[in-house]
């Protein structure tokens, strides 16, 4: 259980207190939860901690008093992360899709959910929302991690390297 | 030279079978005209983005190599991406030759080592 916490978290994007990510390119799409719920920004940062169960019941507790859309939408997407954390898909998908619904360009929540979308082997969903996440936020480095995991579930790959100690190649010598 | 590309084959399939067992599943060693022996040829880490990104290159290095065997003035050559130098750099400079005996001299020739960096596509089981 806690390798999957540790692999989520790796991948996972969770609205949290901190600076909005530098690589973000939408604006609406960046969330700092302020003390005014104090219940989500400490259920973001159960989550970040790898505490998903405490994550998700604070969280859940902050929603439910969550003013302006902004506020919602970052718990909608924590949720939808704290689930993911749990292997919970089908419930992360529910919170993940009512984000994207209120926030079209939130591509934390489409990045999450691309993530539940691979774990539900439902690629081409997957793929969907990766190519949105990308046009939202190209430089994104969690949407880079998420296609990397989505093109090793479609397309796996071994690495091989081939060493050669020949001195010439094509008849040029280096030395 | 046969056995000379023999040992080189026997320790670069060792290698590559135990150090980089999980990294790298399969590596190659091509020939060796060289006019030193190696005794320990270390294989490159594919790098973890390079492989996520699915980015295949290859990089040529070239070294001297002193009398004790150990690769020295280790400088790319020629890379196809950046990425993979480091790596590759890295290799050679743990990689080793079999030292000068007493009387021999180096012949002072520059020696170059080209890495390919190369994805295969893994089969399925079904052929797919």
């Amino acid at each position: 259980m806690n390798l999957v916490r540790t692999f989520c978290l790796a991948v996972l994007l969770i609205s949290g207190f901190g600076p909005a990510d530098a690589d973000a390119d939408d604006h609406a799409a960046k969330t700092v939860i302020g003390p005014r719920n104090p219940n989500l920004a400490d259920g973001a940062q159960e989550l970040l901690a790898g505490n998903a169960e405490e994550g998700v019941r604070l969280t859940r507790l902050g929603l439910d008093v969550a003013v302006g859309q902004r506020e919602r939408n970052a718990g909608l997407g924590n949720m939808c992360a704290g689930y993911v954390m749990l292997q919970q898909y089908e419930q992360a998908l529910e919170y993940c899709n009512q984000a994207l619904l209120e926030n079209d360009r939130n591509w934390r929540a489409r990045s999450n959910r691309a993530l539940i979308f691979i774990k539900l082997k439902r690629y081409e969903e997957a793929e969907v929302d990766l190519s949105r996440g990308e046009e939202i936020a190209p430089h994104a480095k969690a949407i880079k991690e998420v296609r990397g995991i989505y093109l090793d579930a479609t397309e796996p790959v071994t690495p091989n390297i081939e060493i050669d100690d020949r001195r010439s190649e094509g008849g040029k010598d280096d030395s | 030279m046969t056995a000379k590309v023999t040992f080189s084959l026997i320790l670069a399939s060792l290698i590559a079978s135990t150090a980089f067992a999980e990294q790298t599943k399969f590596m190659r060693y091509i020939d060796d005209e060289t006019d030193r022996i190696p005794t320990l040829t270390v294989a490159p880490e594919y790098p973890r983005i390079a492989r996520r990104d699915r980015i295949e290159g290859e990089v040529r290095v070239c070294y001297h190599v002193d009398k004790k065997g150990r690769p020295y003035r280790v400088a790319v050559r020629r890379s196809s991406h950046r990425i993979f130098e480091r790596p590759a750099l890295r290799a050679v400079k743990a990689s080793s030759y079999k030292p000068l005996e007493h009387g021999e001299k180096s012949s002072g020739i520059k020696t170059c080592r080209t890495f390919r960096f190369q994805l295969e596509p893994v089969i399925a089981e079904n052929g797919s």
